[in-house]
């Protein structure tokens, strides 16, 4: 037993970069009529968090941390010195049921350093999870990392078995993958991602059609990956700045129906190459990148809208204010815009007003005008949207304010709330 | 002054029913739980008399829409029993103000109902996420449950080695009253086991074909199980000390939760680690790049080495065994 716990903390150990934890958007299944255990679809549930404010969902492991690649951000690279270890297939089974039925996680998330070869080393991961579905009965959730050197028919049993299949696409540009991951290729990843996107989209075309047609109890189709592709940019390793990363984001997106992009503030590992820069993670420009993220997918934002905010010097995105307020304080001419009258587009882009806001004005404009008073209801304080909203009864001043002192002014607000936040931080954490 | 206690929402249904047929204002009526007693002197509390005051020859439906049962069937959970008199004047303004009453989101009653129900949502997927069950031996079952429940625990249809693998056991603490809303979602997520939830409320079990609700009880003595170790083990060297977010994590994981999780316990000592741990990874001398390229090619050549004489053995293997 403890032999395997130490496996376990070395393998969590160096799982704990890749930043991947949905456990959501796969298809609705459940036990009832296996008799077997897991159930998944929906929302994804957090079973627990860790104090870097993360939650636990699934079972994030590496199948072993030995690998012959050379990259230099990462922990398991060839030439580090951390101490190594390997799980068999069936130890990593074991564990994913055992932690399942007591409910600590939504699945697994499997990972692996390359041992021997890609094809070696994929086959391994594909069987922890044909094990889990064939033997098990497993229905919970799965995600797999694929290696795009393996071959297409590795990659074809992956999909059968796991509810997401992801790549790290790693660095924003193909010259800091070239420095960095030596052993690794745009070509080849982009290349392999492309090929997953047509699988997935054929399979749901395919399952869509069978379930249009037969009435008769035709065998079904099986899934593949039903929760589509993801990947995973370091931030701060190299020189890139926000803008190269953005495109980059979204080119993944339109190309390759990416589902997610995850942006990972490089943290300092042991053991680091000089090449590397040695400071904290940059966690507030990952955050920004995160909000502009969420602006090209749900609020309708092109790409260059978002970059054109960025610092014309360096293409950075601003650190103090988030990309939609700063895309607003450039586009006064845009405002006020008039929530009783305004589209759903319109309405995304008043700044603090978030997609459920909005949707809720719409369905709140059905019955009743709207009133200034009722933001304080939908939680946004009246200082933010002042000069950006019209409503019922009220018009924002006619006297200008200019973008900066806007800025300031918004700048001063937060800092003096960021004081009240940090005093309560204060108080010692007591478990009762 | 009519005074009902009610425990259960089919019961508010029943009552409301009668009440709304009967023309009674919300202001007549006075809503309790299990053994409360009214402040006033109940004028009329039994359904008879109310049916008496139905006017003659109204027997027209009552209908609600199909939202407001929705949002009333989650309200229902909420432990307070204020929510009856909200339900029942939404009931209430629905016959005789506007069927539509729900959607409008500055009405009072209707942000109270709608707040009720958010909390029990909330409440619903924590439980969904905070139960952790405990793999205990048939054997300590008694200890737990009365005869009948024990027999019907291990009373299995469906597959005969599960009964190997013991029964699951957890206990709850959930702050309103979603036991029975949430059970379902448990025996479909693990069919295949034998397990129980206990609550103060009320207890859950499923015997892998079938639910049974039992009374509430208190918290049995520590429910051990050695996965313990390696569930605290796998969290302590899952998160990133570079990272630290506490307030993130205390939001989405209220303390009120924390003592029925193992891995609290490693809280404090996990934060108060954190910032030396960064700081060691940042004072690290890093090691200069071309010292590690050409370890690493080192490492590369030696492994291709290995592999060719594997592959050299194996072909030997297979052309003597060839010749056998």
């Amino acid at each position: 037993m403890s032999a395997l716990i130490q496996k376990l903390a070395i393998l969590a150990d160096a799982a704990k970069y890749d930043a991947s934890c949905a456990s959501s958007g796969t298809t609705f299944r459940d036990s009832a009529k296996t008799g077997g255990i897991g159930s998944s679809g929906g929302m994804g549930i957090c079973h627990s968090y860790t104090p870097d404010g993360r939650c636990i969902s699934l079972l994030k492991v590496l199948l072993t941390n030995f690998c012959i690649y050379e990259c230099s951000y990462c922990v398991n690279r060839a030439s580090s010195n951390v101490p190594r270890a390997r799980f068999s297939v069936d130890e990593v089974v074991k564990l994913c049921l055992d932690f399942y039925k007591r409910n600590y996680i939504e699945g697994l998330f499997l990972s692996s350093g390359i041992i021997q070869t890609a094809d070696y080393t994929m086959e391994q991961v594909v069987a922890v999870a044909r094990k889990l579905r064939i033997e098990h009965g497993f229905r919970g959730y799965i995600h797999l990392k694929t290696i795009p050197e393996a071959s297409k028919d590795l990659l074809a049993q992956a999909g059968l078995y796991a509810d997401r299949l992801s790549i790290n696409v790693e660095l924003p540009s193909e010259e800091s993958l070239q420095k960095l991951a030596p052993e690794k290729s745009t070509v080849t990843i982009e290349s392999t991602m492309g090929r997953l996107k047509e699988t997935i989209s054929e399979r749901k075309a395919e399952r869509k059609e069978q379930r249009k047609q037969s009435k008769r109890r035709t065998k079904p189709i099986p899934d593949f990956s039903p929760a589509g592709q993801s990947t995973q940019m370091i931030i701060g390793a190299d020189n890139s700045n926000d803008a190269t990363i953005l495109n980059k984001s979204h080119h993944l997106y339109k190309s390759f129906d990416m589902r997610r992009v995850y942006y990972s503030a490089f943290s300092p590992i042991p053991d680091a190459s000089s090449q590397l820069p040695l400071k904290p993670p940059p966690l507030i420009r990952e955050h920004r990148l995160y909000q502009a993220d969420w602006l090209m997918r749900f609020y309708h934002f092109k790409v260059d809208e978002i970059t054109q905010t960025a610092s014309a010097e360096n293409g950075m995105l601003d650190l103090d204010i988030d990309p939609k307020f700063a895309w607003a304080l450039q586009h006064r001419e845009y405002f006020p815009v008039d929530v009783n009258r305004a589209d759903y587009e319109q309405i995304l882009r008043i700044p603090g007003v978030g997609v459920r806001t909005a949707q809720r004005i719409l369905r709140h404009r059905r019955f009743k005008k709207l009133r200034i008073e009722d933001f304080e209801r939908f939680r946004i304080p009246f200082k933010k949207i002042q000069y950006f909203v019209q409503a019922a009864n009220y018009s924002p001043a006619i006297g200008d304010v200019s973008s900066t002192a806007l800025k300031q002014r918004w700048l001063a607000q937060s800092q003096g709330s960021a004081f009240s936040a940090a005093a309560q931080k204060k108080n010692q954490l007591s478990l009762f | 002054m009519y005074y009902f206690n009610v425990n259960h929402f089919h019961e508010w249904r029943c009552c409301a029913r009668l009440l709304l047929r009967a023309g009674i204002t919300p202001n007549e009526v006075e809503w309790g739980a299990g053994n409360q007693h009214s402040l006033f002197e109940p004028m009329a509390n039994s359904l008879d008399e109310i049916d008496g005051l139905v006017p003659e020859g109204d027997q027209a439906a009552l209908t609600m829409p199909k939202d407001f049962f929705e949002l009333a069937d989650t309200t229902a959970c909420y432990r307070d029993s204020k929510k009856w008199q909200v339900l029942y004047r939404l009931a209430w303004k629905i016959q005789n103000q506007s069927r539509y009453i729900i959607h409008d989101l500055t009405d009072s009653d209707v942000i109270a109902a709608r707040d009720m129900a958010k909390s029990v949502h909330r409440d619903m997927h924590k439980m969904k996420a905070f139960v952790r069950f405990n793999n205990l031996d048939l054997s300590c079952l008694p200890s737990l449950f009365n005869a009948e429940e024990v027999n019907f625990l291990t009373r299995n249809t469906f597959d005969k080695s599960a009964s190997d693998e013991g029964c699951f056991v957890a206990w709850f603490e959930p702050t309103h009253l979603i036991v029975e809303k949430l059970s379902p979602f448990f025996a479909k997520r693990f069919t295949g086991m034998q397990w129980c939830i206990l609550t103060p409320d009320q207890c859950v079990l499923w015997n892998q074909s079938e639910l049974r609700f039992a009374p509430g009880r208190e918290k049995p003595a520590a429910l051990d199980d050695p996965t313990h170790e390696m569930w605290k083990t796998y969290y302590k060297n899952i998160y990133n000390p570079a990272r630290l977010k506490e307030q993130a994590m205390q939001s989405e994981m209220p303390k009120k939760y924390w003592k029925n999780l193992p891995e609290t316990e490693l809280l404090t000592e996990l934060i108060e680690q954190a910032s030396a741990r960064t700081q060691t990874m940042l004072h690290n001398q890093p090691t200069p790049a071309d010292r590690l390229s050409k370890k690493s090619s080192a490492l590369r050549s030696s492994q291709l080495e290995i592999q060719k004489s594997l592959q050299r053995k194996r072909r030997e293997i297979s052309s003597s065994q060839r010749k056998t």
